[in-house]
């Protein structure tokens, strides 16, 4: 079951990947060869940008996937590992959650404004960041967790896995 | 700003939450909603400047699109190619190979932005040719691979510079220009070291491959040999931003491996899509976790206090490059490259242009120090990867590493004392700087 809904967001994700690529030729072919600039294809790349960063942190990245800084946590000894995690996934989660209630009131404050094109009110553009947040603190209650029987994230990390912008 | 100041405690718990080992963006999400409400301020802020900061930066989609473009290019035979005409150029010289692994990042260089890709792909595959046979020492193949990728983010296209780009407000195509010349001198530097390694210890010499097979040769690689024109063609002739060449070098991609070398399969670019799709997403999250923390910097006035404190010194130019050269090397070896771009160079940046530095020059200045960061013990990412690669303890890897990073800080003193050859060739385009 798991398995099936980490494909279907795989999925999504390649769907906006893949929506974003064409929306950028047809920008290019639209403004250069056919002279006739649109302003749609900048909006479906922002929303991809937003909604496809979101998304795959929320579901499709695993969380040794992540850009972590290691150098001194990798050399604790495993108990104190343990212990590090639950302090920190601990307080990620307290922070998540103390931060919902602000962040639901500025999203569904944002009705107000809709996308320039397609006219889709801002609240619902946003409303991924509350599932991020909300994904979030489930993600990392559950490493809370995992910690607590004694399974930590970086088990079955292999080197060069890790994400990294450079 | 005493320690027990909101922004005290903000820095207290990001750093807390990342040396416990939580995720870099979230740890700053964490700090910044830690400052919001210990300073009384709507902790809706965090998710206004997360979400708008967002919305503004989508530029940044080259990043994936340039992750696309390489990938789909990898899925043919590409890299052989590549590594077939290298060798064909370079491989008849003393320490034949180690040229071919320093002239194969280079063209790899002009297709992908980041230095990990070029390490796990035509790095991977220059290596295990080095060490076939027991030519070369497995410890000298991963070392001068680490080092060679080195020039991927600095030669157009760049991650990096990308980054850099958003947090300076300089353009992306005079970036990209500034890092043809500095790529083209970390070359020359680490292939000088090579032929004279390769003198010393009396390297292996590959069989020199005759005239008339050369261009023949060429014509194979040509396709991907254009691809960098493709990219930096549509930037620099105005017709296209540098988000649409990405876009538009990945379409080329895609049909150069589809209809001349027949190697794009649906699951193949499914693949490719989702990995870039995985990129973005882990970029992105430090990217978004920068944007709410740099709202808290802005807030308290950082980078104006850091400014002033530093002109207590008296710096001037040149001691102040120094100083950035000295803080970034060793910061470059603690830390991840892109954390280091999105927190600590913007809290640099007013300094930099109060004394009247370049901020292209200085954007290659920085972006040449992290490189090197990553191939600089203890944490350079770059020697784990080749070290783990070649099934080589990390000390010997170092141990050979250590002359290509003195040639490289060589090179990047060079490059920060003489702007001139870095700016020659935006200039050339119309950079007025």
């Amino acid at each position: 079951m798991i398995a099936w809904l980490r494909r279907g967001a795989e999925a999504v994700l390649v769907l906006m990947m893949g929506a974003m690529f064409v929306a950028f030729i047809l920008q290019v072919i639209f403004r250069y060869a056919l002279n006739l600039p649109v302003g749609w294809t900048d909006e479906v790349c922002t929303l991809v940008w937003l909604w496809g960063i979101l998304w795959g942190a929320s579901f499709v990245l695993r969380n040794r996937e992540d850009i972590r800084f290691d150098m001194v946590y990798s050399h604790l000894p495993r108990a104190v590992r343990r212990a590090c995690t639950v302090a920190a996934s601990g307080c990620a989660v307290l922070l998540l959650l103390a931060s919902l209630p602000a962040t639901w009131s500025y999203v569904t404050f944002m009705k107000v404004e809709s996308t320039a094109s397609f006219g889709i009110p801002l609240n619902w553009v946003f409303s991924i960041y509350v599932v991020f947040v909300l994904a979030m603190a489930v993600r990392h209650a559950g490493i809370v967790l995992d910690a607590l029987r004694g399974r930590l994230v970086e088990d079955g990390h292999r080197l060069g896995d890790g994400g990294s912008a450079t | 700003m005493g320690l027990l100041s909101p922004f005290g405690w903000c820095m207290l718990g990001i750093g807390a939450l990342s040396l416990l080992g939580l995720p870099i963006g979230l740890s700053m999400i964490g700090g910044s909603v830690l400052y919001l409400a210990i300073s009384g301020q709507d902790i809706g802020i965090a998710a206004e400047q997360l979400v708008q900061g967002l919305t503004n930066t989508y530029t940044l989609l080259a990043i994936p699109l340039f992750i696309l473009a390489a990938e789909i290019m990898n899925m043919g035979s590409l890299s052989d190619r590549l590594l077939a005409w290298c060798n064909a150029l370079v491989g008849r010289f003393r320490g034949g190979m180690g040229h071919v692994n320093v002239v194969s990042s280079l063209i790899f260089s002009g297709m992908s932005g980041s230095a990990i890709a070029d390490v796990v792909g035509v790095g991977k595959l220059t290596m295990d040719m080095m060490t076939k046979g027991g030519r070369y020492t497995p410890a000298y193949a991963a070392a001068i691979t680490a080092a060679t990728a080195t020039i991927g983010p600095i030669i157009p296209p760049s991650i990096p510079l990308v980054l850099y780009a958003l947090i300076s407000d300089t353009s992306i195509g005079y970036l990209f220009a500034a890092g043809v010349v500095p790529g083209l001198v970390m070359t020359l530097v680490m292939m000088l070291l090579n032929g004279w390694l390769a003198h010393r210890r009396n390297f292996p010499v590959e069989p020199a491959v005759p005239m008339r097979e050369f261009l023949p040769l060429t014509w194979r690689a040509l396709p991907a040999l254009m691809m960098p024109v493709v990219l930096l063609g549509g930037i620099y002739s105005g017709v296209m931003t540098p988000t649409e060449s990405a876009a538009v070098a990945a379409l080329y991609a895609l049909v150069i491996s589809a209809v001349l070398y027949r190697s794009v399969t649906g699951r193949g670019l499914y693949g490719s899509l989702l990995n870039s799709g995985r990129q973005m997403a882990s970029v992105g999250i430090l990217i978004a976790g920068a944007l709410v923390f740099n709202f808290v910097v802005t807030k308290e006035d950082v980078p104006q206090t850091v400014k002033v404190f530093l002109e207590g010194f008296h710096l001037g130019q040149v001691g102040f490059l120094l100083l950035v050269n000295v803080v970034l090397l060793a910061l470059g070896a603690l830390l991840e490259g892109g954390t280091i771009l999105l927190v600590i160079v913007p809290i640099l940046i007013p300094t930099a242009q109060a004394l009247g530095i370049d901020m292209v020059h200085f954007g290659l200045v920085v972006t040449i120090n992290l490189m090197i960061g990553l191939i600089t013990p203890p944490y350079g990412l770059l020697l784990f990867i080749v070290a783990s690669m070649a099934r080589e303890p990390l000390t010997a890897v170092i141990r050979e590493a250590v002359p290509y990073i003195v040639v490289l800080v060589a090179a990047l003193l060079f490059l920060t004392f003489v702007p001139d050859s870095v700016l020659w060739l935006p200039r050339q385009l119309g950079y007025k700087g």
